[in-house]
């Protein structure tokens, strides 16, 4: 204080001969001026003196003396009751299916819009490539040929089989001789097949030089060759192909000949080819309703339907009479598990024709137990069969690339009978951190459920809270009745299993501790078990209810969440 | 990141102007004043003189004697000056709700609760006002040429007013058909610096009867506004239904912008912003405004004066945003992350850049009448002082309000030897009725004066609300 006084007076000393005081004269400078300067500076300096003294005691009266601060503010912490709408909302029929995929809306049969579970197409090739083989052989020994200048011989030799073609391609087809010459001529000899063509279209020819007293034995092989029947072959004679024999030699002789043809592996053929049956074949094939498996044999079906389209599937012709004989259509389960398809007769095959190329026949509860078979909701479905082609031996067109097709779909209206089944999900609880801490300053919370159910469905729903590790935390519990599940009851439904009216459930209470929000504020995931089982199901035989896509369960849920702000203060 | 030693520096350069600088300029009809003025109930539109009277009346800048110069300085004695409170708690609900038990958190049962609710029955007000005077200096030429001010000077206000509904709804959560209305929620704050050139004259030409002379004043100002913040309109409602849902309207529209010295960064926009802080900030905003006031003295005891302060917009341009909010709520699933997120979307209001925004300044009508008396004019010892004020705010302004603020103060100098000392009440405004006193002293070229605006803190201390004390000086040549 003193150097700033100090410095002060300093600093008027410099200014004061131009200082004009208030309650003053203007100063003016006269010989007695050192005088009246110390007594002004003096003055000015007690008066500043008293205000600091006054100044101080203020502030010290004003902080220190009178006003009571905190030395520490702390912020208080009071219980509070927050109303927390958690949920309101209408689940439909779409929100409790699992899948969408194969679910389909279509009227139903009350003016109302009802749930068809449609499988995809399942498609089944078997090709007939076995149908185009000609195994026989065909033989034709023992001949005995001329051989002159001018002799030539005509010789008719069958297909194998008992084909009759007018014109085919070979993949392949074998032509097998064996000639002896007995006599001391040689003998030219050049075997012609005047219906044939070589793979590049020219005439097919062998020759062969017999040596007296010598044989050659030899196979020509039609190796994509084609065949053409001439115009002038005898139609008596279709079953057979043709080739000439000219045997050149100096004087007349004979020799002798045996010949042989067979297999042939065609490629394609008009004629007519003797009937074939093909032995079993078949494969299995994905059950595309599989994802509802957890309701296999609890479930039944009112009215399910499968279509068993066939084809026969070819580029050169209308179609081919073909007889599926003993097929047998079987669900199999993963486990192994298996039920077959049943026709009206307690048969596990049947047979079917394609006239024109085509059969279709349809699988009904009226003909089958596709009800059954459906309600078993296998994971695969496997369809076996044999083929009998062109029983009837008519002429034909037929190539390799043709096959016979089998086209499988099931489907079934949302019509039916759940008994008791139980389902089970595990859901991820997306609690952010701030919300954790939130949860964790709970006191106790009590939560309130309400529920109008419109679809034909009781459920028992049985809630448990896991942790990170998938460790139970703890499950809720129905205060309304002790349970530790929560039931819904489901609506009530006609005779002919229509919803009456929605049943409006009573309140369900969820009281949670403070321990338990702990709890919850670790909360990782919710493993859910339902129970569910349609209206009256429980009945023998159950009532079949009608599941309609309008159907709606409304729930509103909320809850009053005591806690506890500034709980760590 | 700003350089730490940098940031030390200029903050401490900061306080070291603001607990060593004037505050007198004043702003808006309750902005911080002089120790002088503050001392007489904040009394000062007739009785303020020269530096004193920039922002109040320019035309008082005539009330000294010819040829005098005045101008403030940091120097002799480190001033302090210190305004702050609610109008809601006094001292002793301060200590009973956040003095703790035992330095532990008080547990609010529901007397207290009830208790701490009925504080905030009208509402809740926070402020904080304060100005940093940079250079102020005025000189009385005389009659014939009048009189000049200069003065810069820096104004931080902020003001805060919440609505028993919050208070409500977090000491008691959302009763069931509880209506939760945030319609008085208003937020204003700025940070500006104002350069003004006053003059000001002797209106000779005017001759009343009874009137010795009239004057009259105006004051151009360069203000440079470096951060606003501030609600326009906040009309938010809710109610919780009998099934805990809850609906109502939102609606909600509020600015701000920073200067880039900041480096303030908006949630919406993803640009990096980096503080770079000094003395002299880059502005965010800029405007023009102006004072105008005449004033009269009517025989040797009478002076009135009229004013109007303030008139003029600044005009934000930097980091200006935008936050608005409407339409209807309608929340019935909390535990829905996309409603929660649309709640607190709708009540919060969304973001956005906006080019610029315009906002007043805090026009205020100034009235004021002051009598000035001797002992040789009456029996009273020494000189004396009485003043009347009357002031109007046409806005909300940081530092103003439109509730109007009556005000009448005295000055006694009983004695030469003797402090002068003043005393007032003020009733209105944002804070309602005070009582204030001040003491005060010139010793040679120095006024220094001591205030507080809230003097009944001494008599019933712990049931004030709020407290308040100023050291002001000026230097008079």
């Amino acid at each position: 204080m003193r150097t700033i006084l100090k410095i002060s007076a300093g600093y008027f000393d410099r200014i004061f001969p131009h200082l004009q005081l208030f309650g003053c004269k203007t100063l003016r400078f006269n010989k007695s001026k050192t005088l009246h300067y110390q007594f002004l500076r003096d003055k000015m300096f007690s008066k500043l003196k008293l205000l600091l003294v006054i100044i101080s005691l203020s502030i010290h009266l004003f902080f220190a003396g009178c006003v009571d601060i905190p030395d520490d503010i702390i912020f208080p912490k009071w219980d509070v009751d927050m109303n927390l709408p958690l949920v309101n909302r209408s689940f439909t029929m779409d929100d409790v299916l699992k899948t969408k995929d194969y679910v389909y809306k279509v009227p139903g049969s009350s003016n109302d819009t009802v749930y068809l579970f449609q499988s995809k197409v399942v498609e089944q090739s078997t090709d007939i490539r076995e149908f185009l083989r000609l195994d026989e052989v065909i033989q034709l020994e023992g001949l005995i040929l001329p051989a002159s200048q001018f002799d030539s011989t005509l010789i008719y030799i069958l297909f194998p089989d008992g084909a009759e073609i007018d014109s085919a391609a070979f993949f392949d087809g074998i032509f097998s001789y064996s000639f002896f010459n007995p006599s001391g001529q040689i003998i030219q000899l050049q075997i012609g097949f005047p219906d044939f063509y070589s793979a590049e279209g020219l005439p097919v020819n062998i020759e062969i030089i017999l040596n007296p007293f010598q044989g050659v034995q030899g196979e020509y092989s039609f190796l994509n060759h084609t065949y053409r029947i001439s115009p002038l072959h005898p139609p008596d004679k279709k079953n057979s192909f043709r080739f000439v024999v000219k045997a050149v030699s100096s004087v007349p002789v004979t020799f002798n000949a045996d010949i042989y043809t067979g297999p042939f592996e065609i490629e394609y053929v008009y004629g007519r080819l003797n009937p074939k049956t093909l032995s079993e074949r078949g494969k299995s094939h994905p059950f595309y309703l599989s994802d509802y498996r957890q309701y296999g044999g609890k479930t039944v079906i009112k009215s399910a339907r499968m279509n068993l389209k066939a084809e026969y599937i070819s580029a050169i012709s209308y179609g081919l009479d073909v007889i599926l004989k003993n097929v047998k259509i079987i669900g199999v389960r993963n486990e192994g598990d298996t039920f077959p398809l049943l026709d009206s007769t307690g048969s596990p095959t049947f047979n079917m024709r394609l006239i024109n190329g085509t059969a279709h026949q349809i699988f009904t509860k009226n003909n089958s137990n596709i009800n059954e078979l459906i309600s078993f909701l296998p994971d695969t479905l496997l369809i076996l069969s044999e083929y009998v082609l062109n029983p009837d031996n008519k002429s034909l067109a037929i190539s390799y690339l043709d096959s016979v097709k089998y086209l499988t779909d099931i489907s079934a209206l949302s019509y039916l009978a759940i008994r008791e089944s139980v389902v089970g999900d595990t859901s991820f609880l997306n609690i952010e951190m701030s919300d954790r801490e939130d949860i964790s300053s709970g006191q106790e919370a009590e939560v309130i459920i309400e529920s109008e159910n419109a679809i034909p469905l009781d459920c028992w729903a049985r809630i448990t809270i896991v942790d990170e590790n998938y460790q139970p935390l703890f499950t809720l519990r129905d205060e309304s009745n002790g349970a530790d599940s929560l039931l819904f009851i489901a609506a009530d439904v006609d005779a002919n299993g229509e919803v009456i009216k929605p049943t409006i459930n009573p309140v369900r209470l969820l009281n949670l501790t403070g321990n338990e929000l702990e709890l919850l504020s670790r909360a990782h995931y919710v493993i859910s078990s339902f129970t569910i089982r349609t209206t009256r199901a429980q009945l023998e035989p159950p009532i079949i209810v009608t599941m309609s896509t309008a159907s709606t369960f409304k729930m509103r849920v909320y809850c009053t969440l005591k806690f506890r702000v500034n709980n760590d203060g | 990141m700003m350089d730490k030693k940098k940031v030390f520096c200029t903050a401490l350069i900061f306080l070291g102007c603001i607990l060593n600088s004037v505050v007198f300029a004043q702003f808006g009809s309750e902005g911080a004043v002089d120790a002088n003025s503050m001392g007489m109930g904040k009394s000062y539109n007739a009785s303020s003189t020269g530096v004193y009277s920039i922002g109040i009346n320019p035309a008082n800048l005539i009330n000294t004697q010819d040829k005098t110069t005045e101008f403030q300085t940091i120097l002799p004695i480190p001033y302090l000056a210190f305004r702050s409170g609610t109008n809601f708690m006094t001292f002793n609900d301060l200590n009973y709700f956040f003095g703790g038990v035992n330095g532990k958190a008080r547990h609010l049962d529901d007397e207290d609760k009830k208790r701490f609710n009925d504080l905030f029955e009208d509402g809740g007000v926070l402020f904080a006002n304060a100005s940093v005077n940079l250079l102020s200096v005025s000189y009385n030429y005389g009659e014939d040429i009048g009189a000049f001010a200069f003065s810069a000077h820096d104004l931080i206000s902020a003001y805060m007013k919440f609505p028993q509904a919050i208070t409500e709804l977090a000491l008691f959560g959302n009763q069931p058909g509880k209506k939760f209305d945030l319609g008085e929620t208003d937020t204003q704050s700025w940070w500006i610096r104002s350069y003004s050139l006053s003059y000001a004259r002797e209106i000779s030409e005017i001759r009343i009867p009874g009137f010795n002379k009239f004057g009259a004043g105006v004051s151009f100002k360069l203000i440079h506004g470096f951060s606003y913040t501030g609600t326009e309109r906040v009309l938010t409602s809710f109610i919780t239904g009998e099934k805990y849902q809850i609906s109502g309207s939102a609606d909600l529209l509020a600015h701000s912008s920073f200067s880039d010295a900041f480096g303030v960064k908006y949630g919406f926009d993803s640009t990096e912003k980096k503080s770079d802080m000094s003395l002299f900030p880059s502005p965010a905003g800029s405007g023009i405004g102006f004072d105008i006031g005449v004033n009269a003295q009517y025989g040797d005891n009478w002076l009135f004066s009229l004013a109007v302060t303030d008139i003029g917009k600044i005009n934000w341009k930097k980091n200006v945003a935008e936050f608005s909010a409407s339409g209807e709520i309608e929340f019935e699933e909390l535990l829905d992350r996309e409603l929660r997120d649309s709640l607190y979307k709708n009540i919060t209001g969304e973001g956005k850049s906006i080019i610029n925004h315009s906002t007043s300044m805090p026009t205020t009508l100034r009235l004021g009448a002051a009598y000035y008396t001797d002992e040789n004019q009456s029996s009273i010892p020494g000189s004396l002082i009485v003043v009347l004020d009357y002031n109007q705010g046409f806005n909300n302004m940081p530092g103003n309000t439109t509730t109007p603020r009556v005000s009448i103060g005295g000055e006694w100098k009983p004695e030469d030897w003797f402090p002068y000392f003043r005393t007032g009440f003020s009733f209105g405004g944002i804070t309602g009725l005070n009582w204030a006193f001040g003491i005060g002293t010139i010793a040679g070229p120095l006024e220094l004066n001591f205030a507080t605006s809230d003097f009944h803190v001494l008599f019933a201390p712990n049931e004030s609300k709020q407290v308040s004390f100023a050291l002001s000086s000026r230097w008079r040549f």
